[in-house]
């Protein structure tokens, strides 16, 4: 991929956010076909995990159906209507969706809340979308294939809100590599290379659809972890029974 | 059958690429970032290494530069197996020279059975 | 025996024996050195390329008997690190130190380290594209080299015209007067640019370069062959 031209032609957010994931999708793709391929090479003895298949499939689909959503959101920003969402659930139902793709990694995604919170103001397919999509760009950062890894998806309290987020073992993660990775997005081969080796595409689509929900991911800590997260604003409705 | 580093940051495709290369008789160490590399080179020996130039914190090229600095490694056959495609080479003529690429194959359109292939052929002209 | 100091750019590094290295380092006041690096342990090493790769560092070392001096120390003074964040960025950045390495003798001027320095500060700036650094770096080669083409008169010696179209002659590296020639007033001027003593980051904001730019590339890389055999 190449940056800007000397002519200063900016690409728009959401072509740059285009080529992210176009170059991201070659990932399960080429994984599906060389898989099948494998169970087709002569003398091959090899037992093809098909719901390996599967999952690396439906995990692509769901990238690009959470950028569309992305799209849509925030093309729809100045009308769209934020209501009252368990984070809870959210964070449960991305969960279990990322833990069937995870586990080809050795990975697994586990909850982690320091209290028990109501429900906050958000886009309730969207902030699923985002926390999926956020979990996918996580996942695949690279690790020693002896360890089982713990990718942590946590919610704490802060002064600006409730913190919601995906964390792991990312110690050296620094809020200048997420503003530089913003401005690499569809520009470079590999724009946060601190935490993956492609186009990480997921976290740029998290960050677009947290952005339509009128917040944006930062760097963040939960308890040892360091990861990616976003403020969400409590819902008042609860506040009033 | 040879000794072949694996240099391929994800996981999964680390596992299919290992799979292929061992069910033909090699044998292969699998690392995932280039620190891992430099740091099995020394005990693993290889003959061949295929590599991903993009790779976490240090990429590909950082790799070969340090790898093609030690003596023993100047003409170990380095095939270069990458989602970087081919037009962006012609950016670097040189590079291909300078850090001693036998073979560059484009992941999105390299069969398993090229790679095979690719392999192969650089074994055979390392025994020539 | 004295020690000398300066700032310089790792151009290659070999390994020697089982312990040792041998940089060769740019510095602008000694030109090309070849440093002996005493008792740095493989085995142990972080991968040093990315740290050794595009930065300029502080050394100190002592002349010996050869060609090979010794170096006491080395201390990072800058590093570049957005050039490795992108892989066409590092790809680029090797391939110029590479160039410049063969297309300069053991005592290039200061200016050379001054060019290298310059290319990694715009390599370093993710809005200047690889492809005007990579340009800009093969023009000043050119120029420093002293193989600047004709971009005042074309290669009759008449004055370069503003509606005139032309193509390159590498002979004589001049623009030659040619009705059909694909070459403009706008790649005449961008090439007075490349050529003159202004960095990347300035001809980046030249509005519309980036096509002219894409026409010039290959003119320019045809000269750095022909003219100076690289």
């Amino acid at each position: 991929m190449h940056a800007y031209g000397t002519n200063g032609v900016i690409n728009s957010h959401s072509s740059l956010l285009l080529r992210s994931v176009a170059e991201e999708l070659k990932l399960p793709l080429l994984q599906i076909g060389r898989d099948a391929e494998l169970q087709n090479l002569a003398s091959a003895n090899i037992a093809v995990d098909l719901k390996r298949i599967q999952n690396n499939a439906d995990m692509a689909l769901l990238l690009v159906d959470s950028y569309l959503l992305g799209l849509e959101l925030n093309e729809a920003q100045a009308e769209l209507t934020l209501e009252p969402v368990s984070l809870s659930g959210a964070l449960d139902d991305a969960a279990h969706t990322l833990n069937q793709f995870a586990k080809q990694y050795d990975t697994t995604f586990e909850l982690a809340s320091s209290g028990k919170y109501g429900p906050v103001m958000a886009h309730a397919i969207g902030l699923k979308a985002a926390l999926v999509s956020l979990g996918y760009a996580l996942v695949s950062v690279p690790q020693e294939e002896t360890s089982r890894r713990q990718v942590i998806l946590g919610v704490h309290q802060s002064s600006s809100g409730l913190v919601a987020g995906v964390y792991g073992d990312f110690e050296t993660l620094a809020h200048t590599h997420l503003k530089q990775a913003r401005m690499l997005c569809g520009r470079a081969r590999q724009p946060f290379r601190m935490l993956s080796s492609g186009s990480a595409a997921g976290v740029f689509v998290a960050d677009t659809i947290f952005q339509a929900m009128h917040t944006k991911l930062n760097v963040s800590r939960h308890q040892k972890h360091t990861g990616l997260a976003a403020t969400l604003q409590p819902s008042q409705q609860l506040a009033l029974v | 059958m040879a000794q072949i580093l694996l240099l391929e940051p994800d996981i999964v495709l680390s596992r299919i690429y290992a799979k292929a290369l061992e069910q033909v008789g090699h044998k292969v160490s699998s690392v995932f970032d280039a620190q891992a590399a430099i740091n099995v080179i020394d005990k693993f020996a290889p003959d061949l290494v295929v590599l991903e130039l993009q790779l976490p914190i240090h990429n590909g090229v950082e790799f070969l530069y340090e790898f093609r600095s030690y003596a023993e490694w100047q003409k170990t056959p380095v095939i270069v197996q990458s989602f970087v495609p081919p037009s962006e080479f012609k950016l670097t003529p040189s590079l291909w020279r300078g850090l001693g690429i036998a073979i560059y194959l484009y992941k999105p359109r390299a069969s398993l059975q090229q790679l095979l292939n690719s392999v192969q052929d650089q074994l055979v002209t390392i025994t020539a | 025996m004295k020690q000398l100091t300066t700032v310089g750019i790792v151009l290659n590094r070999t390994d020697f024996g089982e312990a040792d290295r041998i940089l060769t380092m740019l510095t602008p006041q000694y030109g090309k050195l070849r440093l002996m690096a005493r008792g740095v342990r493989r085995i142990k090493s972080k991968l040093a390329g990315g740290i050794e790769l595009f930065s300029v560092s502080n050394i100190t070392f002592i002349r010996g008997r050869g060609e090979i001096c010794t170096l006491i120390s080395s201390r990072l003074q800058k590093h570049y690190a957005n050039i490795v964040q992108n892989l066409d960025r590092t790809m680029l950045g090797y391939d110029l130190i590479k160039l410049l390495h063969r297309a300069t003798e053991d005592e290039p001027e200061p200016v050379y380290f001054q060019l290298l320095q310059d290319a990694f500060e715009a390599l370093d700036n993710p809005i200047i594209s690889p492809q005007l650094i990579r340009v800009w770096f093969s023009a000043q080669l050119l120029r420093l080299a002293g193989h600047n083409p004709g971009l005042q008169v074309d290669d009759l010696g008449q004055k370069l015209e503003l509606r005139q179209n032309y193509v390159f002659n590498f002979d004589r590296m001049a623009f030659k007067s040619v009705d059909s020639g694909a070459l403009t007033a706008n790649h005449i001027k961008l090439l007075r640019l490349l050529f003159s003593a202004n960095q990347p980051h300035v001809l980046a904001q030249v509005q519309g370069g980036e096509a002219v730019l894409s026409d010039l590339d290959p003119i320019v890389q045809t000269m750095l062959k022909t003219q100076i055999r690289i």
